[in-house]
């Protein structure tokens, strides 16, 4: 029984860290590029969302979405004000950009906000938990995997039925030729950089609800999101979610084995993944 | 001109001990070191187009081989510096089967993932000290009086070494293959290059000189702990100093190393706030000044000469 | 009416394209010939602004010179690329929905693309990717047509087709020929085709125009000089 548990433990821990996934391979996927600064706007978005809370003490639904947009607006401003000056043949410019960004959000929440660790209070249902035939599940994670879920169907549906996701996945397939479509790829690219931002940030409040953080935990959470779309490869948002879930149970039951163990065995399957299959478990084959 | 102007400046360097004080010569150790592994840094990047994010995990390798071999084998830790080199490089050659499949933002983040599991396992592992470090038994055999002199010539040898090792190479045959698969791979193979090969030899020899950066710096502090071996700041100070420096160029990461230093010590700002400034540093000059200092220096002698770029 | 003078092309450092003028009424087609790397994708990437040129481009008038390439395709100009292009993972429909999203009005749809092309009806929820290159090629024109195009700028329209496609595709096109006020620019390989379809011709060589005239006025032995770089002698 307590591996079932485990097991649940790992599928909805695993939901979270799809999330950080998700938007990772969602600009990897249009750009081509990585955003090292990825688990600083998570991390950055939960600690947003504590400032308001300190300021008007707003409950968890009304908060994650005004978060949501502004981190959407952040990354939007990020893109069109710098990456996008970069972008070009050379992947190196955009990957030192964003690793500057990174160093720069990290101290600056850290002078902000000072290197306590802090969390997110999730109200009444954050001890509350339900049984399901003798296995006591959390309320909280399951609302975590529930808004996950949610999140990835929307993102599925606005990316195959809507013209917006028509646009994103041909912009994607050839960014010259779309501008001949009237399409500008740099606002597509802000797009795309916000949404990742906004999908980064319900993942980081999400997180606080369940664990405390400190502004050093970004980096963690950018290795997280890489080993997701590693592990589960590129090329489709449900690989995100695959990489997600199979990473979460992996880390539920190296904290079974091993209390200690920390993210140790989730490195250690990305590097067999990499050695075995490259392209990841749902992934198709990468063109670079 | 700079046939004589760099034995000089060198020897001056060589004589900096005796003019200085200890603070001032413990710093000077600490900014020799930073250039021995921004140079190591500049060569994978910069010259051969390898972005690593993961070079923490080679100088903190370093630097845990020269203790445990002096620890266990009584090897005399000057000694033990170039075994530490080879150790890192050894963990290259490891590596290099797994990360050379992947390019760009794979292959940095990959190496960032190694080091990590590299701090993990030192910080379990009761044969590395565990999480609490371990101290250089081997000091007792070294002279106190001249252990910070000898810290700092030895700093010193490697960053003037790495620099000489790094310019000689860009100036070989090997020097134009790795230039050549940077800039094209496609016309690179065509040609005959082969980049496995090239690519192998410039990752190895990077992390070689990363490892020995790390044993020096470990040598003159007298004790190591995992978190202060595999700390990302040393990754974040290599990648900026270089930068502002000017990536891909052989002064680059010594005009950032200087800049870094002076900056540091003459704003004595917290530590956040300095690391947010080099972050805040770093993002203005790939957006503005994309060749740095160099690009910057080479700019403003271009101007005064009117004949085109130096060097 | 689209007016094209003095336009010069460049690729970085390299000069691609010298000195072309041209002027084409609505209606009419313009073919341009040359042998490989004489310049004709060169001259439709400066019509579309894909490169950086000198010179001006004029559509009916208003100035396209500096227009970005997005905002030219708002004007009406319309590309079927070289290589064709496709939204690899887009349906066929999806890929010709792209071509509509610059969203001007005009008699070009789905359904008429369709009509046109009949295999894209049946092909519509295809990956385009995985299309033979005769139907890449229509979808390409298809969707360089949904966007209700004032000049539509054809690229090398039957390389590397089987010739019945060929001779298929063709067919469709000489069906577009005046039938509206829309000007087109075809570069083909098969010149005596390129003329057949065609009011004006256009030869380059080297990036310089090195002939042009009425279509159906050419001689064949001077336009072979021309195209070889032989002198006129």
């Amino acid at each position: 029984m307590i591996w079932v548990e485990t097991l649940l433990n790992g599928l909805m821990l695993g939901g979270l860290y799809a999330l950080f996934g998700l938007g990772l391979s969602l600009i990897f996927g249009v750009m081509k590029i990585a955003n090292i600064a990825h688990g600083e706007l998570a991390i950055g978005g939960a600690f947003l969302a504590f400032t308001v809370v300190g300021v008007v003490p707003v409950p968890l639904v009304i908060l994650l979405p005004v978060i949501a947009v502004l981190m959407f607006g952040l990354g939007y401003a990020l893109q069109s004000a710098m990456i996008n000056r970069v972008l070009g043949d050379d992947p190196i410019p955009p990957l030192l950009l964003t690793f500057g960004l990174s160093i720069l959000l990290q101290n600056l929440l850290v002078e902000l906000y000072g290197a306590n660790s802090r969390s997110l209070d999730p109200g009444s249902f954050g001890v509350a938990g339900i049984d399901l035939g003798g296995l006591s599940v959390g309320l909280l994670p399951l609302m975590t995997l529930l808004i996950t879920i949610t999140l990835f169907v929307a993102l599925q549906w606005m990316l195959s039925r809507t013209s917006f996701g028509r646009t994103i996945r041909a912009t994607s397939d050839d960014p010259e030729i779309v501008a001949m479509m009237g399409v500008d790829r740099r606002h597509i690219f802000a797009l795309v950089m916000g949404l990742s931002a906004l999908l980064a940030a319900v993942a980081g409040m999400l997180l606080a609800t369940r664990t405390s953080i400190t502004p050093f935990s970004g980096a963690e959470r950018l290795l997280i999101a890489f080993e997701v779309i590693v592990i589960g490869g590129l090329g489709s948002i449900w690989a995100s979610l695959l990489g997600g879930l199979v990473l979460g149970v992996v880390h539920a039951i190296g904290f079974r084995l091993d209390p200690a163990s920390g993210l140790l065995y989730g490195h250690i399957l990305l590097l067999i993944i990499l050695l075995v299959r490259p392209e990841g478990l749902a992934g198709k084959r990468r063109t670079r | 001109m700079s046939r004589f102007l760099i034995p000089l400046l060198v020897l001056i360097l060589c004589a900096m001990p005796f003019m200085l004080g200890r603070g001032m010569l413990f710093l000077g150790t600490e900014i020799l070191v930073i250039i021995a592994m921004a140079q190591a840094w500049n060569l994978l990047a910069g010259y051969g187009g390898l972005l690593s994010l993961g070079h923490h995990g080679f100088i903190g390798i370093g630097g845990y081989a020269l203790f445990i071999v002096t620890r266990d084998t009584g090897l005399h830790p000057y000694l033990a510096i170039p075994f530490a080199g080879f150790v890192s490089a050894g963990l290259a050659l490891f590596l290099a089967p797994i990360l050379f499949r992947l390019r760009d933002v794979y292959f940095a983040v990959g190496l960032w993932v190694s080091a990590e599991i590299l701090r993990i396992v030192v910080m379990r592992v009761d044969f590395t000290g565990n999480v609490n470090g371990m101290p250089l038994t081997a000091a007792r055999n070294l002279n106190r009086e001249w252990m910070g002199t000898n810290a700092y010539w030895l700093a010193l040898a490697l960053a003037v070494g790495v620099t000489f090792v790094v310019w000689l190479m860009m100036r070989s045959s090997f020097g134009l293959r790795l230039q050549a698969l940077r800039d094209d791979e496609v016309a690179a193979r065509s040609i005959g290059v082969a980049p496995k090969q090239v690519r192998l030899i410039v990752f190895m020899v990077s992390a070689g000189f990363a490892g020995m950066a790390g044993a020096v710096h470990f040598l003159s502090s007298l004790f190591i702990t995992p978190v202060a071996a595999f700390d990302m700041t040393w990754m974040v100070t290599l990648v900026f100093v270089t930068i502002i420096g000017g990536i891909g160029r052989l002064h680059g990461p010594i005009l950032g190393a200087v800049l870094y230093f002076a900056l540091r010590e003459f704003l004595g700002f917290s530590s956040s706030w300095y690391l947010f400034a080099l972050g805040a540093a770093g993002v203005l000059i790939i957006l503005f000044f994309p060749r740095g200092l160099a690009g910057l220096l080479d700019t403003i002698i271009a101007k005064f000469t009117k004949k085109g770029t130096a060097s | 009416m689209l007016e094209v003078s003095a336009l010069d092309a460049f690729y970085g450092d390299f000069h691609a394209l010298f000195d072309v003028s041209f002027a084409l009424n609505p209606g009419e087609t313009l073919a341009v010939v040359g042998a490989n790397g004489a310049g004709k994708s060169s001259l439709l990437g400066a019509i579309c602004g894909l490169v950086t040129t000198r010179g001006e481009v004029r559509l009916n008038g208003k100035n396209l010179t500096n227009l970005s390439t997005p905002a030219r395709a708002k004007a009406g100009i319309a590309l079927s690329p070289e290589g064709r292009r496709m939204f690899t993972s887009l349906s066929v429909r999806e890929n010709l929905l792209m071509g509509a999203r610059v969203g001007r009005k005009g008699p070009w749809d789905l359904s008429s693309v369709g009509a046109l092309f009949p295999i894209l009806e049946e092909f519509a929820d295809r990956p385009a990717g995985l299309l033979s290159g005769g139907q890449q090629q229509m979808v390409a024109i298809g969707r360089a047509l949904m966007a209700n195009p004032v000049v539509l700028l054809l690229d090398e329209v039957s390389l590397g087709l089987a010739p019945v496609i060929a001779e298929e595709v063709h067919a469709a096109l000489a069906k577009l020929r005046g039938t509206s006020e829309m000007m087109t620019l075809i570069v083909e390989q098969d010149v005596r085709r390129a003329l057949g379809g065609s009011d004006h011709y256009l030869c380059l060589l080297e990036g310089r125009d090195v002939m042009n005239g009425l279509s159906n006025a050419v001689d064949f032995d001077a336009l072979s000089r021309a195209y070889f770089g032989e002198s006129a002698a």
